[in-house]
């Protein structure tokens, strides 16, 4: 696939990288040079001697100091740059590989079951019930097997390109998430609710959309209470959280759900893959932001993530000019 | 009504399976119908630019619509619906897509390529074949077609 990828982020992590080493490169060097002229003086200057020759020769000594030691540590700072920039070109292979791969996969996978359906549907009658339910159970794994390969597509999809840096309005966009899962929050008799107002973030509207989907779509299907109650809101610090009082989920568990498939219920008892977080967790960094959760078994979850490297600025927050 | 004056169907698809698919399909929509099937768009332009004529087809093939795959070998499907498109006596033909692909990107680039419309082909059977029939009701039956297609409906 020839598709242009997009080599800013990488590009932006080794920047940040060298540039906190030079950093403390600089510091070590001042702190050196300082130490250096300071026994020099203690031990040899007579009292009372020029102050210009001493501002010389410190300054002199850190110039030197930085210069030797930026010198000595360039050659491990590029290392460092190409083992990163190495491993962004892994990842970005892995995404291709798994773009390509899933892509292929999805064709052969659509004539199987095609074909089972046209036997159900033409030759049904020539078929007994054996033979007719078997028949249907593989159109079932071909579902499911479509399903994950979809999957895969979405998450590999979602490292070949790099968000959109739009202003997006996460109050609205969060209404038309609440509005499309109106059938299945009436179906289980929930209550979901914008608590204040939400920020406008520069962020990719849609995949911000994808965020909050599948956090409330989770806080709806990992519900057994009465009435689920959904709340989404912004932190003081910024952070936008999605509150609910669903099943909760254990400490020990709070950074494997966010593994590629990984499920702790079994099938029956909830249905899906098991890739939804992980697309959040994906789609949440790729912005530069972080996700994390608060939650216990029986007390309800409460997922925090940010958008953005840092929080919100209060600017930002202010722009917000709420529906009317 | 003779098989020539039936409005023609152009398939661009290189599987024989979905070849055989979308044939089942557009014969079970019950609307009356000449397919003709081109394995790769270099073959698709070559009967819509009269490089290459069917004894049996007008030619050049002035098809009523064409059903376009977007994975294709030789010329893909995005570039034969560009040089559809951008071709002045061929840019009336309707050309639909039919398409494996959700992507966004994939179904934006499409209708900037001014394709007048895009489906999904759904792996369930008969939400597919709801598509197929759909379609062909749409283009063959419903609309007034532009002039360019209705050469042999006036014939008739």
């Amino acid at each position: 696939m020839a598709r242009p990828r997009d080599e800013s982020l990488p590009l932006r992590m080794s920047e940040r990288t060298r540039l906190l080493a030079y950093s403390i490169a600089i510091l070590l060097a001042v702190a050196m040079g300082t130490m250096a002229v300071t026994a020099f003086q203690l031990s040899y200057a007579p009292a009372g001697s020029g102050t210009v020759l001493a501002v010389a020769e410190t300054l002199l000594l850190v110039i030197a100091g930085s210069t030797a030691l930026v010198r000595v540590c360039n050659p491990f700072f590029r290392r460092l740059e190409d083992k990163a920039a190495q491993l962004a070109k892994v990842n970005r292979d892995l995404d291709d590989f798994s773009y390509v791969a899933s892509h292929d996969l999805k064709e052969p996978l659509r004539g199987i079951s095609a074909y089972c359906q046209i036997l159900l549907e033409d030759y049904g009658d020539k078929l007994d019930n054996d033979g007719e339910r078997r028949l249907r159970s593989l159109v079932g794994l071909c579902q499911r097997l479509g399903r994950l390969i979809d999957d895969l597509l979405t998450y590999s999809q979602l490292g070949r390109t790099q968000p959109a840096a739009e202003p997006a309005d996460l109050h609205e966009i969060v209404g038309d998430v609440i509005e499309t899962l109106g059938p299945a929050i009436d179906d289980r008799n929930a209550i979901v609710r914008i608590d204040g107002v939400l920020p406008v973030l520069k962020a990719d509207r849609v995949l911000a959309g994808e965020v909050f989907r599948n956090l409330i779509a989770n806080a709806l299907k990992f519900n057994d209470s009465e009435r689920p109650t959904i709340e989404v809101g912004c932190g003081p610090q910024g952070a936008i959280f999605v509150r609910d009082n669903g099943i909760g989920i254990p400490p020990c568990h709070h950074e494997s759900i966010f593994a590629m498939f990984r499920r702790l219920h079994s099938r029956r008892k909830y249905e899906g893959t098991g890739a939804g977080l992980t697309f959040v967790r994906k789609i949440v960094e790729a912005h530069g932001g972080r996700i994390w959760l608060e939650s216990d078994l029986g007390s309800g979850a409460t997922f925090h993530f940010t958008l953005a490297p840092g929080m919100p600025s209060v600017s930002e927050e202010s722009a917000h000019s709420p529906l009317g | 009504m003779s098989l020539k004056n039936l409005p023609t169907v152009l398939l661009v698809e290189d599987s024989p399976d979905e070849i055989d698919f979308a044939r089942r399909a557009l014969t079970k929509s019950g609307i009356a119908h000449r397919l003709v099937v081109a394995e790769h768009g270099d073959r698709a332009w070559a009967l819509l630019s009269g490089e290459e004529c069917e004894s049996e087809h007008a030619c050049p093939l002035r098809p009523a619509l064409v059903l376009l795959d977007l994975n294709i070998p030789g010329m893909s499907g995005q570039d034969l619906l560009a040089r559809i498109k951008s071709d002045a006596e061929l840019a009336t033909i309707p050309v639909v897509i039919l398409s494996t692909s959700r992507h966004r990107l994939d179904i934006e680039s499409c209708y900037r390529a001014h394709a007048n419309s895009y489906h999904y082909k759904s792996d369930d059977l008969a939400e597919y074949q709801a598509t197929a029939r759909q379609v062909v009701e749409y283009w063959l039956a419903a609309v007034v077609p532009p002039i360019a297609t209705t050469e042999t409906t006036i014939s008739a």
